[in-house]
């Protein structure tokens, strides 16, 4: 039995106000801890101790808006450098999280204060600013209107491995939501994206591991690589993992109840820590991330589809300087 | 990340808080159900949302077909009431989820377009208590198309007007009466058993709860077709108490109508368990649904 990575930590954590900031229209920038800080910082045994990231409670249920929905055109951006999809749905480790492709994808550290540290998977995107990294909402921002921002030495750890950082630290300096997630908290929105600075070697995110590809208002009868960095049981979340060609298995009956456009399951058994994991098509194409699972079964994983509210997303944290 | 209990909110809110009550067993469930059912145990919570809007007709086949607004979606149950016993399919479609305008398709079942018209003489708005929540109500009709049948034409309508109602929070009211709590928390624990099976996003589950002498059974399946939600359940109060043995390794369900065959449950010393058996039930629109066998993951509970 598993996932649902359900607790009381991020809602403790969002009550005794890890973050002060109040949901904005363009995010919210963070006075930027400098590499090396957040370096010493983050030490193995730090980001070992680091548990998933949840969020409880329900979410309220707005009326749908028309504009609500998968709806406008297609659209891509392209990788810094694809690689080849593989094939197959289990949870495997990745050969090699430095090798291009996989690299891209990281490990998520931030402080809860006197509950200790949280973590969450997520993915470096190509953008002009180099430094875009797409991540689930519910691992930056609690969600609804009273939702707080987790901020607190919030980092991006790219081929995190058995403690190793081998591509440096990158502290967040701006952090974003989709809008919905923070009016609604509908977890069919539940997409952020953070802007980094550089690393302790002074590269940007985009100079040290490249960036996948985005894309958005595709159709959602594809397969995908579900990337991430499970932490709960069986898993240790020391290892990336990548659950290949993972295919399209339908909507959660439960998405039809929130806003926004129904979310998407894949098959693939991934457990807390997978949180924010990339979703990659045509082998290096973001298109989705891991939102959450149910306990009753290892699979399906479920994650929001990516749409217009994604693009706007995207197109804010890439505006960022 | 944890989900919400949407589904649970929208299920209990049907089934209206006796019913509840009776279909689930208090905070000693087991943690195998799934946690959207486990989110509310016995706590009937009205699913957030800021208006209702809707109405009710009777099929000639028996069935009373509700359309109703929930969240962002428009949704069409189709059930049937007897003593004791409720069985019900929900169709959940997204499309147009307004106070005063309903339209949706569901799939190859039919489609909905209708608008809401207040009825004259009815401007003023009344006021109504609905488990201590207050409600704005607007009486009128709704009117356009509905075309609805069921999986084998089980049921069919297609009014172009029904009456209905437009219910919006207003806030909570003054005096109301506390829903009466499920059980006594101090009381005996229930003797529960519980098997789930989850197939790609379609849960199937079957819980049973006997208390104070009483029985109650619970089944649940949820399926998605496309761009289409399915919720089936069927709640039962009432009937033959659970065989379990001595030490609770082995037990057999049987439950009366709409229930079908029995269960049977069997611990092995390993840890293992087996739920078998020909058990299953009728679902409006899915008939001899089987609710045991090799998929189900299976749990029992029984006090000393």
């Amino acid at each position: 039995m598993k996932r649902r990575w359900g607790t009381v930590l991020v809602a403790l954590g969002a009550i005794l106000c890890l973050g002060s900031a109040s949901a904005s229209a363009s995010g919210v920038r963070i006075s930027p801890l400098p590499a090396a800080e957040a370096g010493r910082f983050w030490t193995p045994a730090r980001m070992r101790q680091a548990k998933p990231l949840e969020v409880t409670g329900p979410r309220s249920s707005a009326p749908l808006s028309k504009k609500h929905g998968p709806q406008g055109r297609p659209h891509r951006i392209a990788a810094e450098a694809a690689r080849p999809a593989g094939f197959g749905s289990d949870f495997e480790p990745v050969a090699d999280s430095t090798a291009p492709g996989d690299r891209v994808h990281g490990a998520i550290f931030l402080a809860l204060g006197i509950l200790g540290y949280g973590r969450c998977s997520g993915t470096a995107v190509r953008s002009a600013n180099e430094s875009v990294v797409f991540t689930a909402a519910h691992c930056i921002n609690s969600g609804g209107r009273r939702g707080r921002w987790f901020k607190s030495r919030w980092v991006f750890v790219p081929g995190y491995r058995y403690g190793q950082r081998p591509f440096g630290v990158f502290p967040a300096k701006w952090l974003d939501t989709t809008k919905q997630w923070r009016s609604s908290g509908s977890e069919n929105f539940d997409v952020a994206a953070a802007v980094v600075g550089r690393n302790q070697r002074g590269e940007t995110l985009g100079e040290a591991v490249g960036g996948a590809g985005i894309a958005w208002n595709l159709k959602t009868q594809r397969s995908f690589d579900v990337h991430g960095y499970p932490s709960e049981e069986p898993f240790d979340g020391e290892t990336q993992r990548v659950c290949p060609g993972a295919p399209f298995l339908g909507h959660d009956p439960e998405s039809f109840l929130a806003p926004g456009p129904l979310n998407l399951a894949v098959s693939c058994e991934v457990t807390g820590g997978a949180s924010g994991g990339g979703w990659i098509i045509d082998g290096g194409t973001l298109n989705g991330v891991t939102d959450y699972g149910y306990f009753d079964d290892t699979s399906p994983d479920y994650g929001p589809y990516f749409g217009n509210e994604v693009a706007r997303l995207y197109g804010r944290a890439a505006r960022v300087r | 990340m944890r989900r919400s209990v949407a589904i649970l909110a929208l299920l209990v809110s049907l089934l209206g808080a006796a019913n509840a009550h009776a279909a689930t067993s208090g905070p000693r469930l087991p943690s195998l159900f799934p946690s959207r059912l486990l989110g509310a145990v016995g706590e009937p919570v009205a699913p957030p949302q800021q208006f209702r809007s809707g109405f009710s007709i009777d099929a000639d086949s028996g069935y009373e077909v509700k359309v109703a607004t929930s969240g962002s979606a428009v949704i069409l149950e189709v059930l049937r009431r007897r003593h004791g016993m409720r069985t019900e399919t929900v169709y959940l479609a997204r499309g147009v989820a307004l106070p005063e305008r309903l339209q949706a398709t569901f799939g190859r079942f039919g489609k909905i377009s209708m608008h809401f018209r207040q009825s004259h003489g009815t401007e003023r708005k009344q006021v109504v208590c609905r488990d201590g929540r207050r409600f704005d109500m607007r009486r009128g009709v709704f009117v356009g198309s509905l075309e609805f049948k069921g999986e084998g034409g089980y049921v069919a309508v297609a009014p172009r007007r029904a009456k209905g109602t437009i219910l919006t929070p207003a806030g909570g009211c003054p005096r109301h009466r506390r829903l009466r709590r499920g059980f006594d928390l101090f009381s005996a624990p229930p003797t529960t058993m519980v098997a789930v099976s989850r197939q790609g996003v379609d849960l199937t589950g079957f819980l049973t709860a006997e208390l104070g002498g009483r029985t109650s059974y619970l089944a649940v399946h949820e399926e998605t077709r496309g761009r289409l939600g399915i919720i089936r359940f069927a709640v039962l109060r009432g009937g033959r108490p659970l065989h379990v043995n001595e030490a609770a390794t082995a037990a057999t369900v049987a439950p009366p109508a709409p229930f079908h065959g029995s269960g049977h449950y069997r611990a092995a010393p390993d840890g293992t368990t087996a739920w078998t058996g020909s058990l299953s039930i009728d679902f409006p629109g899915a008939p001899r649904y089987p609710l045991a066998g090799p998929p189900f993951e299976a749990f029992l509970e029984a006090p000393f």
